[in-house]
């Protein structure tokens, strides 16, 4: 059965954050990412672990990222903008399949989410 | 502040983050400050700026740890639990920490004290080529003979020899040195100088060097007591130097050394000490200096052994107390095995104990490695703290060993680390492999409910009831050991010794060589003498003696026939006391004359008294009187009477010699007082001048009782009894320990088979009598297994037994009785503790 290789929750809510981002046309960098995730998830999230996360995820190699140079507000300083790879796509997509598969048949349980 | 803020947020984040993430991090954290800041002020952006610093820190702190420093905080998490878990359950783990500390401490102590005494060579310069031999005076041929040999690097020669040091009556040991035992020991002076070649010579010798001890001690450290004079023994003398405190050299307790002049003709025991040199085979040595002995020296000819050559080493420590040194190292690792396997079974009915415990644990997710991680880190804190704690007693009990051990090394007595690391090793070995082995038993556990606590449980209580078994058989065995040993110093103690010593003080008369230079001027010195001293009004009773009992100059007897011939008597090499005693001398010491006459004035020296036990030695079931015997240098001697035997009780049965008695005669030169006084002894000044009005020449030193001399032989006896009696009482409190706690795991263990019997009409009664019974039964068959133990130890403690034997009915009954009593003490509580259970407590509980 075919199974997302090592993708913890967070990690796949980090990876969907930057998909959305990217839908929207927004540069994904840890602020925005941080930001969509409590957004969306309603979820507090501590900047550290956004941060640590993207980096490890960019080491299995399901995230890149590129450095654009920044605004004033920034003190004019590079932001690191992150893409999810193929690879990364294909890997958030069975993580989110096996959990819609896993929650059929529950709506009487879990109602509708 | 703001700005100094971020210069700390900066500093602390450029510590932490990777560098090619850092200037991106940075800034949008100051896009999302400005952002708060702008909606919520400066107070509220500073206070977010913080947390969110604080967050990436502590979120790459985590992430940049490498799996060996998780594993390493994950030890030291373990090691945190076994540390409150000891705090929190220290009855165990305290009890474990003392017992293995007495074994450590104990154990370190006596292979401390065996190193020190048999082991380590003596601690000068080759220490293992140092020999010795002594003869019955000096031998200046001899000392020749080893020169010239070729087997000897250096060859010294020495006597000991015992000082009155100025006007006082204490005396203090010494001994005569030739020149060069400081050259070929290769000690140096710590002040002053050592003494040169030419001191040795006669009337150039009245320097002397001592001790930084006695330096300190009696002249307060005084440097201007170099080349003051003072008075040893009468003689005024130069102190030319001052020895270190660890320069122990003939005797460990040797304080003061003279010049010694081998060719002197001086009366008393003498040494002679040679370096050998090296790759000299030990049995070409002895047989090269056993002919050389022969050849040159003045040995007597009825005399058939020659003086055995020794190891320069421990003193005066012999053959005899080398073996007792050897048992007691026996008798210490029975007791470092009783104490470490105490130990064992506490561990292991601790352990069995947590089961649940550890049931629990494992439902809960943690792994059987890190279980039995745990159990060996508790098990190490207990050995570590058990190690240190034993370093102290060691250290305490190093610094008080008996008297009797400490004045027989040349080596100071210290703690020896290889015994240390070695106790301490398998003692913690012991702490660990009793641990480990539960912990693996105990590990291998399913959630509660399942087959829990069913055979793993029994394995460990059979385990631990042997372990306490072997520990009862063990004390059993040392018991039987020690007490065998109080019996014999009990029965050394009182044994009878023939004579009555009770207020004998003794007066040893010098200087009479220069007084009465003739033996018509001794005979009639030695009348003075006894004229003087019987006009002394303290003096109740006296008689005069050139020998005080107990004598240590031994005769070897021929005895003849009554045609002049030789006679084999079947007694082989026989040595007997000789003492050369005024007619009064009987008398003094309520010796009786069971047969012949005392002697009288005039007598000539071959006439002879000999002692009962002589007497049938010689001529057994004949009448003595009359009969005759060569006695060596005294010649053939005639018997007219037999006198009262005397004892020397002793372990040394070769000591405890038959005796006979001669006239005074005048061929000796020292004349010894033996007197009572009838409330306060003179004092030496006050003996000085009263004699000083026979001869001005006549010195007088007032020598240890007689009775000191007796007590000293008690004191092997009474080391060994000590220490016997300590092993004994360490060991069979710890099996009492030990039985206690399993009868109290075993009673805890057991409540709801007791609460269900009481429930179905048992009486409390016989719930003690049930724990009673399973107390007392391990008890008797560790008594019965230590029977056997008891016995061999018995039969090897022969050699040390006086008036005793290993079947000594009264010596095993109280060993039994003893037994009984600490099984009946150490069962009663638990037994107690059986039959006040409730059961209805008991069901509530459940």
């Amino acid at each position: 059965m075919p199974q997302a290789p090592g993708l913890g929750e967070f990690e796949t809510l980090l990876l969907l954050a930057i998909l959305h981002l990217t839908e929207q046309k927004v540069d994904a960098n840890g602020s925005a990412i941080r930001d969509e995730i409590q957004t969306r998830a309603e979820r507090h999230v501590p900047r550290g672990s956004v941060y640590v996360t993207l980096d490890r995820l960019e080491e299995k190699g399901f995230l890149s990222s590129r450095e654009i140079s920044g605004s004033a507000a920034r003190g004019h300083r590079p932001k690191r903008v992150f893409k999810v790879t193929a690879e990364g796509v294909h890997t958030v997509r069975s993580a989110v399949a096996a959990v819609t598969k896993m929650q059929r048949g529950l709506q009487d349980v879990l109602g509708r989410l | 502040m703001s700005a100094r803020l971020w210069q700390i947020v900066e500093r602390r984040l450029r510590q932490v983050l990777p560098p090619a993430y850092l200037a991106s991090t940075i800034g949008d954290l100051a896009e999302d400050y400005e952002r708060v800041r702008t909606c919520k002020g400066a107070l509220r952006a500073s206070l977010w700026l913080v947390r969110d610093a604080v967050s990436l820190i502590r979120a790459y702190r985590r992430a940049r740890r490498s799996p060996q420093t998780t594993s390493k905080l994950m030890l030291a998490d373990d090691f945190r639990l076994a540390w409150r878990r000891l705090v929190v359950h220290p009855s165990a783990p305290v009890q474990c920490v003392l017992l293995l500390a007495i074994g450590i401490g104990l154990s370190t102590t006596m292979f401390s004290v065996v190193d020190s005494l048999l082991l380590t060579p003596a601690p000068f310069r080759q220490g293992r080529h140092l020999v010795e031999q002594t003869f019955w005076q000096p031998e200046p041929a001899v000392m020749q003979a080893w020169r010239t040999s070729g087997m000897f690097e250096a060859v010294e020669a020495g006597r000991q020899a015992r000082f009155q040091v100025g006007d006082t009556s204490e005396t203090s040991a010494g001994a005569y040195v030739t020149p060069g035992v400081f050259g070929m020991l290769d000690a140096r002076a710590v002040r002053g100088r050592l003494f040169s070649a030419q001191e040795a010579w006669t009337g150039a010798n009245d320097v002397v060097l001592l001790s930084e001890t006695v330096w300190r001690s009696s002249f307060g450290s005084d440097p201007a007591l170099l080349g003051r004079r003072i008075r040893l023994s009468g003689t005024p003398v130069t102190v030319v130097g001052i020895m270190p405190e660890t320069f122990r050299f003939p005797a460990p307790d040797t304080a003061w050394w003279r010049p010694f002049d081998p060719s002197a003709k001086t009366a008393g025991p003498a040494t002679v000490f040679g370096r050998v040199r090296t790759g000299i085979p030990r049995i070409d040595l002895e047989r090269r200096v056993e002919k050389m002995a022969r050849e040159f020296g003045r040995i007597p000819a009825n005399y058939r052994g020659t003086p055995a050559l020794q190891p320069v080493a421990g003193g005066d420590l012999g053959a005899f107390t080398n073996r007792a040194l050897w048992m007691l190292v026996g008798g210490v690792t029975l007791v470092f095995i009783v104490l470490c396997s105490n130990v064992s079974s506490l561990l292991l009915a601790d352990l069995s104990s947590r089961r649940r415990e550890f049931a629990v644990c494992a439902a809960l997710g943690a792994s059987r490695t890190r279980l039995l991680r745990q159990a060996a880190i508790e098990h190490v804190l207990i050995a570590a703290a058990g190690t240190v704690a034993g370093v102290c007693i060691a250290r305490a009990l190093v610094a008080n060993v008996p008297e009797f051990f400490l004045g027989r090394s040349l080596n100071v007595i210290d703690v020896d680390h290889r015994a240390l690391t070695a106790a301490s090793v398998l003692g913690a070995c012991s702490v660990l492999m009793a641990g480990l082995v539960p912990a693996w038993l105990g590990t291998r556990t399913e959630p509660p409910g399942s087959r829990y606590g069913t055979t793993d449980g029994r394995l460990n209580r059979t385990a631990t009831q042997l372990l306490v078994v072997g520990q009862v058989a063990l004390a059993c065995a040392l018991l039987v050991g020690s007490a065998l040993l109080l019996r014999s110093f009990g029965n050394l103690a009182h044994a009878d010794r023939g004579l009555n010593l009770d207020g004998v003080v003794h007066i040893n008369l010098s200087g009479l060589d220069n007084a009465f230079p003739s033996p018509e001027a001794m005979g009639a010195g030695t009348n003075a003498i006894e004229t003087q001293v019987a006009s002394w009004p303290e003096v109740s009773s006296f008689a005069l003696s050139r020998e005080a009992p107990p004598s240590v100059r031994a005769s070897r007897l021929e005895p003849q026939s009554t045609d002049g011939t030789a006679r084999e008597t079947g007694s082989g090499n026989l040595e007997a006391d000789r003492y050369r005693v005024s007619p009064a001398f009987f008398g003094f010491y309520d010796i009786p004359i069971e047969q012949g006459r005392n002697f009288e004035s005039g007598d000539s020296e071959d006439l002879v008294i000999v002692g009962a036990r002589l007497a049938r030695l010689l001529w057994p079931g004949d009448d003595p009187i009359g009969k005759t015997f060569d006695s060596g240098d005294m010649g053939v001697n005639r018997v007219i009477g037999v006198a009262g035997e005397i004892h020397l009780p002793t372990l040394t049965s070769e000591l405890d010699r038959p005796e006979f008695y001669t006239p005074m005669g005048n061929r000796s030169r020292t004349v010894i007082v033996n007197m009572r006084c009838r409330s306060a002894c003179p004092s030496a000044e006050v003996l000085r001048a009263r004699l000083a009005a026979i001869h001005p020449a006549i010195g007088a030193r007032i020598d240890p009782p007689s009775a000191n001399e007796y007590l000293s032989h008690l004191r092997l006896p009474r080391a060994l009894a000590k220490v016997g009696g300590l092993f004994a009482i360490v060991s069979i409190l710890t099996a009492a320990g030990g039985l206690f706690s399993l009868m109290m795991q075993a009673v805890a263990g057991r409540r709801r088979e007791f609460g269900i019997r009481l429930a179905l009409g048992a009486s409390p009664g016989q719930m003690r009598g049930l724990v009673l019974r399973d107390g007392l039964t391990m008890g008797a068959c560790g008594a019965t297994a230590g029977t056997i133990g008891g016995w061999t130890i018995g039969r090897a403690l022969s050699g040390f037994q006086y008036g005793v034997t290993p079947a000594d009915p009264a010596t095993w009954a109280g060993v039994v009785g003893a037994i009984a009593i600490v099984a009946l003490a150490a069962t009663w509580c638990p037994a107690r503790r059986a039959m006040r259970i409730d059961p209805v407590h008991l069901l509530r509980e459940e």
